[in-house]
């Protein structure tokens, strides 16, 4: 079959699903492409970084519209594509075809939610078994998870990771020995990269509450960057209200992408753009307008590129659901008393929960 | 409607906001129960749809917990047989039903567990005067409490009250565990108690709990009643003119102390219902114990937010203006007499868990969502507040101040 990225593109951003197959082939390919970036990827400005995303594909669609469409705007994402938003697969589909498509223009980064036992947890994996009725498209992208780069730098100046600093690390060159081709450990210099956060109050590291990575203050921050010779380090990984947080006297900034987070938050987001002379400028927006988005109807509606609803596959795209529920990663999806062949899966997966 | 960018709408999309509006917010299987109308349920449709929502806030409320239970948060064998879908909630939604939980069972242990003896007296009393933000005894004893003989009340006789209860199942897992009251009774629509009362009936588990050969239905299967054990029907905007005659038709005895719990319930309907309710007990109880679990906060940005998705799901917040802040949660009662009134948010009970307890939660899923929950915490409160009438002679006063003042120091 030969692909036809434009077309593929073209369909994402009209939220029509690939075929599985179609995927199959990106990841794949793209695979290839990933395996040949240093844990390092070194670029130049002028890019604009974007934090996490979320699943949140109709605030992706306002990014380009704020930020400018690939290839005329170089873009750098920093991780956190998939889980909590309702649109994760087509958020990472359209990604990564467009890194595929303009690998020089555009730049991924893998979060700590790129990650198996993440995903099973937070959305990603239902929604793949959802929208194509057994996990196969789920293994082809966290496969693909395990290529993305650890990190980013702009112009040799600023340091872009997902989440923050490790003790294990103190040079850059530290990261390009690590074996980052697995499922992120549970720690480790690549666990922290991706789950670690900033500690105004702190000067040194300390135990994360998120009960990975670490957190990180001043002190550390200075000596990394003096180490490494950088002026800034440039992360994602915490929701900002604001869309933005900058710390320890503009040492280190934190971009976050996905305005009212879950539908629940009621935060502002932003992307950062870099200028040719690295001037930074974070470009702040809201939730795109509510007559922009599909009705509830709609977005139950699940198209593949060729038009035709998912709703004509029932619940199996082949029969074979309930194949992979069952046996979800780490029996996460089962649990006593639960009856038909949904095997659990929250058919209210839609609703935003609170406490009633 | 597809061509271009993103699924275009019409230009303006009067509906429901998109997230909110995925039909009936009622869980599987539940039919509005439109056949057993007493006549105090005759509102207008409007009401009667409004009512429809409220009763769906329970169906929401024992998936999630459920949930928790299933994770290993809480154990609880008999939420599964409310439940006919069960579905795994997100990690901080199991943390949050865990909490509200915890911090509810909390209360009702201390308040069955707490005796008075005539030691327990003489060393810690509170005092009388109503303060806003006491919530433990003070360490001085009162010198009417030393001076007069004591009579040992051995195992004085308590009762608890759930508004709105639900599915809730507090009473046969505290009963299994051989914790209970003299008497607990369980109030909420005729349709949520018909509901329960066929789970109840129907399962060995639940009568055996019971425990009371005597155990009989009545006003048409909505009501259950037996010696520690009643489930009542009604509206709990009409608790003075039916539902308290109900209560004491069964036993129910307001010279005891009793614990009344309302988790979720009176943030639901008009603040002017849920004062009388809190203005009849202020009143009318020798002593009692009020526990709230509710939302606050409705005017930041993530308040205003959850007012709009609740709205889109049809679920209003009647009560929250009224309550917004854990002052005004606190002011809620001590503005009526109420000798002493605490609120807290979820985020201090969270802080409150011991590390022991907090590792144990922590192991049992991955929790990605720190600021969320922060957030999300922020918006839910437990408020409390104890009352013993004046009228009252000593030392039975006393004892009964101190029992409820224990049953809160944590």
């Amino acid at each position: 079959m030969v692909l036809d990225l434009d077309a593929c593109i073209e369909s994402l951003f009209q939220r029509q699903l690939l075929a599985e197959s179609v995927i199959k082939e990106i990841c794949e390919k793209t695979k290839e492409l990933l395996m040949s970036e240093s844990n390092v990827v070194h670029i130049k400005a002028p890019v604009t970084v974007v934090g996490d995303i979320h699943g949140q594909f109709y605030d992706l669609l306002e990014i380009f519209k704020i930020g400018g469409y690939c290839p005329d705007t170089n873009y750098l994402f920093l991780g956190d594509y998939v889980d909590r938003g309702l649109y994760s697969v087509e958020t990472i589909s359209i990604l990564t075809c467009l890194k595929l498509r303009y690998p020089d223009r555009v730049q991924l980064v893998r979060g700590n939610h790129e990650s198996r036992a993440v995903t099973s947890t937070y959305g990603f994996y239902t929604e793949c078994m959802k929208k194509y009725g057994t996990s196969d498209v789920w293994h082809y992208f966290t496969d693909l998870f395990d290529y993305l780069t650890l990190s980013v730098v702009i112009d040799n100046m600023i340091f872009c990771v997902h989440g923050g600093l490790s003790p294990s690390i103190h040079t850059i060159d530290q990261i390009k020995v690590i074996d980052r081709f697995k499922e992120i450990p549970h720690e480790g210099p690549m666990a922290d990269l991706v789950w670690s956060d900033p500690d105004p109050g702190r000067e040194e590291f300390a135990v994360s509450p998120r009960g990975a990575g670490y957190t990180f203050g001043s002190m550390v921050v200075e000596k990394f960057l003096h180490e490494n010779r950088m002026d800034h380090i440039l992360r994602a990984h915490q929701l900002c209200m604001e869309g933005f947080q900058v710390l320890f006297d503009d040492q280190l900034s934190t971009v976050w992408s996905a305005p009212n987070y879950c539908y629940r938050c009621g935060n502002l987001a932003s992307i950062l753009e870099i200028g040719v002379e690295g001037e930074r400028h974070f470009n702040v927006f809201e939730a795109a307008p509510e007559n922009e988005r599909p009705t509830p109807a709609e977005a139950q509606r699940t198209l593949f590129s060729n038009g035709v609803p998912q709703s004509l596959f029932s619940n199996g795209g082949g029969g074979s659901n309930g194949a992979g529920v069952g046996g979800g990663p780490n029996g996460a999806m089962t649990f006593a008393g639960a009856s038909g062949s949904n095997g659990g899966i929250d058919p209210a997966q839609d609703t935003i929960h609170y406490f009633l | 409607m597809s061509g271009g960018m993103g699924n275009r709408s019409p230009p303006f999309w009067p509906g429901p906001r998109r997230m909110g509006g995925f039909g009936a917010p009622g869980a599987p299987g539940t039919a509005p129960g439109r056949g057993s109308f007493t006549p105090s349920m005759m509102h207008d449709e409007p009401q009667v749809a409004r009512d429809d929502i409220i009763k769906g806030t329970d169906d929401d409320a024992i998936i999630s917990k459920l949930s928790a239970v299933n994770l290993g948060y809480l154990d609880d064998p008999f939420v599964k047989y409310f439940v006919k879908r069960p579905s795994r909630r997100p990690p901080l939604i199991n943390r949050g039903s865990y909490l509200r939980t915890r911090s509810l069972d909390t209360f009702t242990e201390q308040f069955i567990k707490n005796d008075i003896t005539p030691s327990s007296i003489t060393t810690t009393t509170t005092t009388t005067s109503p303060t806003s933000a006491t919530t433990q005894s003070a360490s001085t004893p009162s010198p009417t409490t030393t001076a007069t003989a004591i009579t040992p009340a051995a195992g004085i006789k308590k009762q608890i009250v759930s508004l709105g209860c639900g599915s809730d199942t507090r009473y046969f897992k505290f009963k299994a565990k051989g914790l209970s009251a003299h008497k607990y009774f369980e109030i909420d629509f005729p349709e949520s108690t018909a509901k329960k009362a066929v789970v109840i009936k129907k399962n060995k588990a639940f009568t055996d709990i019971i425990g009371d050969p005597d155990l009989r239905l009545g006003l048409g299967g909505t009501e259950l009643y037996s010696k520690d054990y009643c489930l009542l029907s009604g509206d709990l905007r009409e608790f003075t003119e039916s539902i308290v005659p109900k209560l004491k038709a069964q036993g129910f005895d307001i010279s005891l102390p009793t614990l009344f719990l309302s988790e979720c319930v009176l943030i639901y309907i008009q603040p002017g219902d849920s004062d009388a309710i809190v203005n009849w007990v202020g009143t009318n109880m020798d002593a009692s114990l009020f526990v709230v679990y509710e939302q606050i906060n409705p005017t930041d940005a993530f308040g205003a937010m959850m007012l709009r998705n609740l709205k889109a799901r049809q679920i209003e917040l009647p009560g929250i203006h009224a309550y917004p802040s854990l002052k005004s949660q606190e002011e809620r009662f001590t503005s009526r007499g109420w000798q002493a009134a605490k609120a807290v948010n979820m985020n201090k009970l969270h802080e409150s868990l011991s590390e022991q307890e907090l590792k144990r939660i922590s192991s049992l899923e991955i929790f990605d969502e720190v600021e969320e929950w922060q957030l999300l915490a922020d918006h839910y409160c437990v408020a409390w507040a104890y009352q013993a009438k004046p009228q009252q002679p000593e030392p039975r006063r006393s004892q009964l101040i101190h029992l409820l003042a224990n049953a809160v120091s944590s």
